[in-house]
């Protein structure tokens, strides 16, 4: 372990912590806000931190191995949800406890929040919220698609990013490269979201809040009923339409931005991706037609709204805890399978479910010949063993983290069993809204501080995709010895 | 696919199935029962379908091919069903779909009921039901340990392993000889039980029918009020012993009858079994004594009987856990879907591919930290390989994914999420009680017609582990070619 390395990119993390508070620092500047003592004090904070771990690290080498780069990423993400509580908290806006929640559920990408007076608050704390989202969402793209396939961590991103074996030599250049690609797109999808949510009527800093938590898929908003606030098909439309986009992989984006939108047509992932969101609207629409009182348009506004949202951000633009069984089973299914791999969206992925299914399907034919090579292809190519192992075994660790989360959650009084579990499901897919008491038009507030703390390791594992800090809990990750 | 062979040993099963049946018939001659020309004619027609398929195949080959194993057991399964269910229709107990659903939920040792009023059926009725879980037992260990050991790949593994895989040769003198060693553990426990349970005070009739009920981890009772009928924590105490064990591998009871008792102490599947049961007993105790008025030792009572009979999915219900604190009742339903032991009457997914995904994830936490490392799994000694680890993850996720379906469709059905939810675990993982519309105090005859058919392909599905059905859904199965 060269704790020399990971201290040397922790601190770089952390200045770019500061660096991220100017913005909502020169808005508090600007509007003459209360908070400005709370951000300034957050970026001195920024500063010594990342002051203290750059002189502490060195960077001596282009490559990175498998634990350096895990060890990045985990302890990274503690220290960035840190960091990012300290204006919350600073400012007497929350107890700790909530700064730290409300900070791992924006950059996470959750989107869950324990405040419950949102239009209160002032336009710099609003702005920090929404940052948190899109800057965690910028990270794990980043992580999921540039750092982890190079240092040959996870089977479906490296297949995903069509790499093909772990190469920790000259790595370092190499992701830079490609972060800096990753970056530009995001922007640009920001950008253009930003501009069309202000064309259809939003003022300024609503657009830019709401563009960086939607392609985030975060689901912060700046009103307290979300999305319902806005009541408009037009901005619901458009707010699909960037959902739907943030769900993708940006991986493949960059292949389409290298060889043209027929990638598409051959991805696997995005059709299943595309077709299992078409699929939910059509069923939820049906359901909502016959058993509520909506007419065809409205059924088919709010189904493919909530569904398209459920899926990856969590905006609401409807009580959803009111709807018909049938379509809450289906949104609670949505929330387990979330978005694409390489996307900022969470869930089990996309990729993941069609392995799995073929493999269940393949399996059948196996049944038959039992020496025969198990055949699942996707894109085209032959999908390994190992990969297929790999997503089976993700599942299980999933849903055994999703019922270990819902068994600790039971704690909590007045929760039924549904709740629990959709509690659990939503944090650990990083989606936002549950169902009953922390449901479509509530809040987190009124949930007991061990719950809090419950849902804050959900979400943290749930966006990491577990492996990442159940690694760090083995001593022998730590040691220092080279040579392995 | 040797279509002759599978129509002989289809025969021959009719046939047997016949004779079976003329055990409640002589109960209902003994007791004077209307039922006697219910069970008359459903001899009769055993007897008929058994001689003409008998007529129609011919056992000509003591080889017995992967194929022609899976289509006796997928179809044998359905035609029992049938039969089973002619006693019910024929003496105008139950009407068909209620027949079939009974019959299923008894040969599947689910143990989940459509009948509202236990005590007024006649004894021969009872008796039949009881029966059919007892073979729908039997028929199971035989199959899984004998007659088809490679479907349970990763989960059954036949001690000295002598067979690994699909053989034709030597297939059928090993399988006698293993079923017949089955058979005698599987006969011996069911005797003893009956022994014990009129011991502590049943009647003759009623013990032998519990005695089946608990070997076969089914849960049908005599009563409508199952054990908590008789209210004797004695009886309650020795239940608990049976289902237990009733939940282990009986293929480790042949061995250790074989080689010597250390081989149970051995065997890390049941001792996991037993620490899951004795930690959610404590779990749920505390829970009970804690938020419910219950005092301590009614609260261990209650929960150590629960836990057991849920998690060998036997069923037996003691007290109405549907009131029970949603903790104690999440615990429950986890049990439910971990099931029992691998080879043994119980359901669900089975504890050794627990253990076998469990101890999967560290290898992979290994893994990630030395990307080029194989995963390795050992388990009591047996090494698997990466296909095995590959197919139990693929199970337990087919296993997930039909709970899901028979929950969608329930839920689109009409009836509450929870209660979903709960059968569609409870009767895939052959439990028998649910939460809600069909919880322990409820029967199952509630439901509409439509979750009634869900369900019957819940319990079918889960008693045969999934894929054997679904593989006869593919037209390369029914071939005539060899390969």
């Amino acid at each position: 372990m060269d704790l020399r390395l990971v201290a040397h990119f922790l601190g770089k993390i952390a200045f770019a912590c500061g660096i991220a508070f100017l913005l909502p620092f020169g808005l508090a500047m600007f509007y003459a806000e209360t908070s400005r003592a709370a951000f300034l004090l957050a970026i001195l904070a920024c500063l010594l931190f990342g002051v203290l771990l750059w002189r502490l690290g060195q960077q001596m080498t282009d490559s990175l191995r498998a634990r350096e780069g895990i060890a990045i990423t985990g302890i990274g993400w503690l220290l960035v949800t840190f960091l990012g509580m300290l204006p919350y908290v600073f400012g007497g806006y929350l107890g700790v406890l909530d700064g730290v929640f409300e900070s791992i559920s924006g950059f996470t990408g959750t989107g869950a929040t324990v405040m419950d007076a949102l239009e209160e608050l002032p336009q710099s704390i609003l702005m920090w919220r929404s940052l948190t989202h899109w800057l965690g969402g910028l990270g794990i793209i980043v992580i999921f698609i540039a750092v982890l396939p190079q240092i040959g961590y996870s089977a479906v991103y490296m297949y995903n990013a069509e790499i093909s074996g772990p190469a920790p030599e000259r790595v370092l250049p190499r992701l830079k490269e490609m972060a800096w690609v990753l970056f530009l797109m995001y922007v640009l999808f920001t950008s253009v979201a930003a501009v069309v949510y202000w064309f259809c009527g939003l003022d300024l800093l609503s657009a830019v809040n709401h563009a960086f938590s939607t392609i985030a898929t975060g689901g912060f908003s700046t009103y307290d009923a979300n999305a319902i606030h806005f009541n408009n098909p037009l901005i619901e439309g458009w707010m699909t339409f960037f959902m739907v986009l943030a769900g993708g992989n940006f991986g493949l984006y960059y292949r389409v931005y290298q060889r043209g939108f027929a990638v598409l047509g051959k991805n696997t992932e995005f059709k299943a991706y595309i077709g299992i969101l078409l699929t939910a609207t059509l069923l939820v629409m049906l359901n909502l037609l016959y058993n509520m009182e909506y007419n065809m348009t409205q059924s088919l506004r709010y189904a493919s709204f909530q569904v398209a949202s459920i899926a990856t951000t969590g905006f609401v633009s409807a009580d959803f805890d009111r709807w018909p069984s049938f379509s809450k089973a289906v949104l609670l299914l949505l929330m387990f399978t979330g978005g694409c791999a390489g996307s900022t969206a969470g869930g089990i992925k996309i990729s993941r479910i069609v392995l799995l299914i073929k493999m269940a399907g393949a399996n059948l034919r196996q049944q038959l010949h039992p020496h025969a090579m198990m055949d699942v292809h996707m894109n085209g190519m032959h999908i390994g063993e190992e990969t297929l192992h790999r997503a089976a075994q993700f599942f299980f660790v999933y849903m055994m983290f999703v019922a270990f989360w819902a068994l600790l959650l039971m704690n909590e009084g007045e929760l039924s069993m549904f709740d629990a579990i959709g509690l659990s499901v939503t944090t650990m897919g990083s989606v936002g809204p549950g169902f009953g008491v922390a449901g479509a038009t509530c809040t987190y507030s009124g949930l007991s501080n061990f719950t809090k703390v419950v849902l804050c390791l959900a979400m943290l594992l749930g966006r990491l995709e577990m492996f990442t800090f159940l690694v760090m809990l083995r001593p022998s990750f730590w040691r220092r010895s080279k040579g392995w | 696919m040797n279509l002759e062979v599978v129509s002989f040993i289809l025969g021959r099963l009719s046939l047997a199935c016949g004779s079976v049946l003329v055990l409640p018939l002589l109960a209902a001659f003994f007791y004077q029962e209307p039922s006697i020309r219910a069970f008359g004619v459903s001899i009769f027609i055993c007897l008929g379908l058994g001689m003409f398929l008998c007529r129609l195949g011919r056992l000509e080959t003591e080889h017995l091919s992967v194929r022609e194993g899976i289509a006796i057991t997928g179809i044998g399964w359905i035609m029992v069903t049938f039969l089973g269910m002619v006693p019910y229709a024929a003496g105008g107990y139950l009407k068909v779909l209620d027949g079939v659903f009974e019959t299923i939920s008894g040969l599947s040792g689910t143990g989940a009921t459509v009948i509202d009023s236990l005590e007024t059926l006649p004894h021969s009725i009872l008796l039949w039901r009881s029966l059919t879980h007892w073979f729908g037992g039997l028929g199971i260990i035989v199959i899984f340990i004998a007659l088809l050991p490679q479907f349970g790949r990763g989960a059954v593994y036949m001690f000295n392993a002598e067979s690994t895989g699909p053989t034709s040769d030597r297939v059928l003198p090993r399988i006698k000889s293993m079923a017949m060693a089955l058979f005698a553990v599987y006969l011996v426990f069911t005797v003893a039980a009956a022994a014990v349970y009129m011991l502590c005070g049943m009647n003759f009739l009623d013990a032998v029918d519990h005695s089946f009920s608990t070997i076969a981890t089914g849960g049908f009772s005599n009563y409508d009020a199952s054990i908590a009928h008789f209210n004797n924590p004695v009886l309650e105490g020795w239940i608990i012993f049976f289902m237990v064990i009733s939940s282990a591998n009986f293929g480790m009871y042949v061995m250790a009858w074989r080689h010597g008792w250390h081989i149970i102490w051995e065997n890390t599947e049941f001792k996991t079994y037993l620490f899951l049961v004795l930690a959610t007993t404590a779990a749920v105790t505390i829970d009970l004594f804690m938020n419910s008025n219950l005092p301590a030792a009614t609260s261990f009572r209650y929960a150590i009987f629960q836990t057991a009979s849920l998690s060998s999915t036997t069923g037996f219900v003691s007290a109405d856990f549907d009131v029970w604190p949603s903790f104690s009742k999440l615990c429950l339903m986890m049990l439910m879907f971990v099931g029992g032991c691998a080879g043994s009457t119980a359901g669900g997914l089975k504890v050794s591919r627990l253990i076998i995904l469990i101890k999967a994830m560290y290898s992979i936490v290994w893994q990630k930290l030395h990307p080029q490392m194989v995963p390795h799994v050992h388990l009591d000694g047996v090494a698997y390989t990466a296909d095995v680890l590959l197919g139990v993850g693929r199970f337990f996720f087919a296993y997930l994914m039909l709970d899901v379906l028979w929950a969608l469709l329930l839920i689109a059905d009409g009836v509450p999420v929870l209660d979903s939810i709960g059968i569609s675990v409870s009767t895939m993982g052959s439990v028998g009680p649910a939460f809600g519309m069909a919880g322990p105090t409820c029967t199952y005859s509630g439901l509409p017609d439509f979750s009634k058919v869900v369900v019957c392909f819940s319990m079918l599905l889960g008693r045969l582990e999934t894929f054997t059905i679904l593989v006869m859904l593919n037209p390369e199965f029914w071939h005539r070619k060899k390969w």
